[in-house]
């Protein structure tokens, strides 16, 4: 992952053409479509995979390539729903709220890549074998990838769409999404 | 563009690259069979093949004693260094067939083995139940999922001595018997697993109740579901907030078994294996009134079928003690305390069971036994501590995730 951090970086400081606008901060919200990535080895033979999803970013941005960030958002994984088994009928749901530190670099003017890892709570609801169960997992190795084109308005405002990867280590869960972001600079 | 590619694909490499390790470590094909006609052993030859042998190839690979002792469902040969063979064992005419699998716990290396007893060399004598002092196995192994050719003999060295022969020492099969990450063919923690276990040279087992939210105990070690245990599925979180109802249908263990109720897995011990201790290692104080009821019913099953078999509740912190002292007969509800010796006075708990890193502490066992109480010592599994314990201490047994060494160096006393 180091290596190639530092290639892409060395790659892109090359080609860079875009003027610098130091030390500020950024606030992005997105939405968009998600897919989750059906591995389940139980009861996943009928699942809904697809969602909209909603994310929160709050970026530090130091110097005109790197930023620094949190984000949050809401996303669905998945809804089981009919016969989950055999001889059950009901419904599951499992959606995720993570709370991620990104690392954001411009590669080129305006397409950004991350990384990010935190935490995530995943929220499972299980309606079926006679009873409602809600339960909460926090799950702490997670993972994320993202490639974003940004689009600058105004001095303030940003639009642009970002493509990003997902995994929640605590229940092996990957997804992705497909986001339209507009960020204003504060 | 080129470079940047090409770090991009090898980073998607590594994602993909990054699998779960390999759920367990038999050979997965070419398990030998017997040929037609094959018959069971009978009763009365198996303790006559039971002992100490001498292996006169390759003993850089499996050392050069074995351990060969029979048990509910085969025979099982185990070494020094940790490496067993799970056996199978037959008799055509007048030569003993023994076909199985060896592996090595502490370590990825497995294979098929087979080996035969000739009448001449043994097979005469012990198939009319007389013994023979010059048994001699001889045979092939293999490795991973090769045809078995490498040649294996064995030589029979003595039995049993009257020291192992009389004591009536606990190995006790941590998890129902063993932990997945050992990656044995079955799941810990499940009717599986107590079925293989006495294949592993235990005597007796451990398991982890836990209640259900709708008040059923189940055996399962973690608080959560996760993809450690089970097959990845539906449910996640907190295993106890759900119903039996949606464990027993939604949740799989990690080699396929439903998670077992621990009335399933007492009727199983008591009915169907020779098991002689289970140690409910409680996860939850909730869940001891719900086990107290389930522990008398297999205690009363197992008196009904002759079976001698410890059935105890394990108190593993205060909490436990707390709830099992709430209950108004506390001190006749058979249990095993891992706390201090006082606590086990004052609940008198059959058994004491300190953590194996607080040493062999041979003058508080010596007490408990004057006590008419056991002593056993967990979850000990190196093979040098294993030793020592068993060469230095005085415990009545001892809980392991390796039991096939602990029963090497178990049987080998002299």
């Amino acid at each position: 992952m180091v290596l190639v951090f530092l290639s892409v970086v060395v790659y892109s400081q090359k080609n860079d053409s875009v003027k610098a606008h130091l030390n500020h901060y950024t606030f992005t919200i997105g939405t968009g479509w998600t897919h989750y990535i059906n591995n389940l080895e139980m009861g996943g033979q009928n699942i809904q995979k697809d969602y909209a999803g909603v994310s929160l970013k709050l970026f530090w941005e130091p110097e005109h390539r790197l930023s620094l960030g949190l984000e949050s958002g809401y996303y669905k994984l998945f809804t089981a729903k009919g016969q989950l088994t055999d001889n059950t009928t009901g419904q599951v749901d499992r959606s995720v709220i993570p709370l991620l530190f990104l690392i954001r670099m411009r590669i080129i003017d305006n397409v950004h890549l991350g990384v990010g890892t935190g935490i995530a709570l995943i929220t499972n609801k299980t309606a079926g074998g006679q009873q409602k169960v809600v339960t909460e997992t926090i799950s702490l190795s997670n993972f994320e990838l993202s490639g974003a084109y940004i689009y600058p308005l105004s001095k303030h405002w940003l639009l642009g769409g970002e493509v990003k990867l997902f995994h929640f280590g605590n229940t092996e869960d990957t997804m992705y999404s497909i986001q339209a972001t507009c960020a204003v600079k504060l | 563009m080129k470079v940047r590619n090409f770090y991009m694909i090898a980073l998607l490499m590594l994602i993909i690259g990054c699998n779960k390790e390999s759920l367990m470590l038999v050979p997965s094909s070419g398990i030998n069979s017997f040929p037609e006609g094959t018959l069971p052993v009978p009763p009365l030859s198996k303790p006559l093949m039971e002992g100490i042998y001498l292996a006169t190839t390759n003993t850089t690979i499996f050392g050069d004693t074995m351990v060969v002792k029979w048990n509910h469902y085969g025979i099982l040969f185990t070494c020094k260094n940790g490496k067993h063979f799970i056996m199978d064992a037959g008799y055509l005419d007048s030569v003993i067939l023994i076909q199985g699998y060896w592996r090595d716990g502490y370590s990825d290396a497995t294979g098929l083995c087979n080996m035969s007893i000739s009448g001449p060399e043994g097979g005469n004598d012990l198939l009319a139940g007389k013994p023979s002092p010059n048994i001699i196995l001889r045979g092939f192994y293999g490795t991973n999922n090769e045809a078995p050719n490498q040649s294996i003999t064995l030589q029979y060295l003595r039995p049993f001595s009257k020291k192992v022969k009389e004591s009536n020492f606990y190995i006790l099969g941590h998890r129902a018997g063993g932990r997945n990450s050992d990656r044995l063919p079955v799941s810990e923690n499940s009717i599986a697993m107590v079925k293989f276990t006495e294949r592993l040279g235990t005597t007796g087992i451990e398991v982890d109740p836990r209640i259900s939210s709708d008040g059923v105990a189940f055996i399962y070690h973690d608080p959560d579901i996760n993809t450690r245990l089970t097959k990845k599925g539906l449910l996640a979180g907190d295993v106890s907030a759900y119903t039996w109802l949606q464990l027993s249908s939604f949740v799989n263990l990690i080699h396929g078994e439903r998670i077992p109720s621990l009335e399933e897995v007492l009727t199983f011990a008591i009915d169907s294996t020779e098991l002689r201790f289970v140690y409910m290692d409680m996860k939850s104080a909730d869940a001891v009134p719900v086990v107290i009821p389930l522990q008398q019913r297999a205690i009363q099953r197992a008196k009904d079928k002759g079976r001698d078999i410890i059935i105890l509740m394990g108190i593993p912190d205060t909490d436990v003690l707390n709830a099992l002292m709430a209950y108004p007969d506390y001190r006749n509800v058979p249990s095993l305390c891992e706390l201090t010796v006082d606590d086990v006075r004052m609940v008198n708990s059959k058994v004491w069971a300190p953590r194996w890193t607080l040493g062999t502490q041979n003058d508080r066992v010596q007490q408990m036994h004057n006590e008419g109480r056991l002593a056993v010592s967990w979850t000990i599994d190196s093979p040098n501590w294993i030793r020592n314990y068993l060469d230095q201490g005085i415990f009545d047994g001892l809980v392991t995730n390796f039991p096939y060494v602990v029963a090497y160096h178990h049987y080998i006393q002299e």
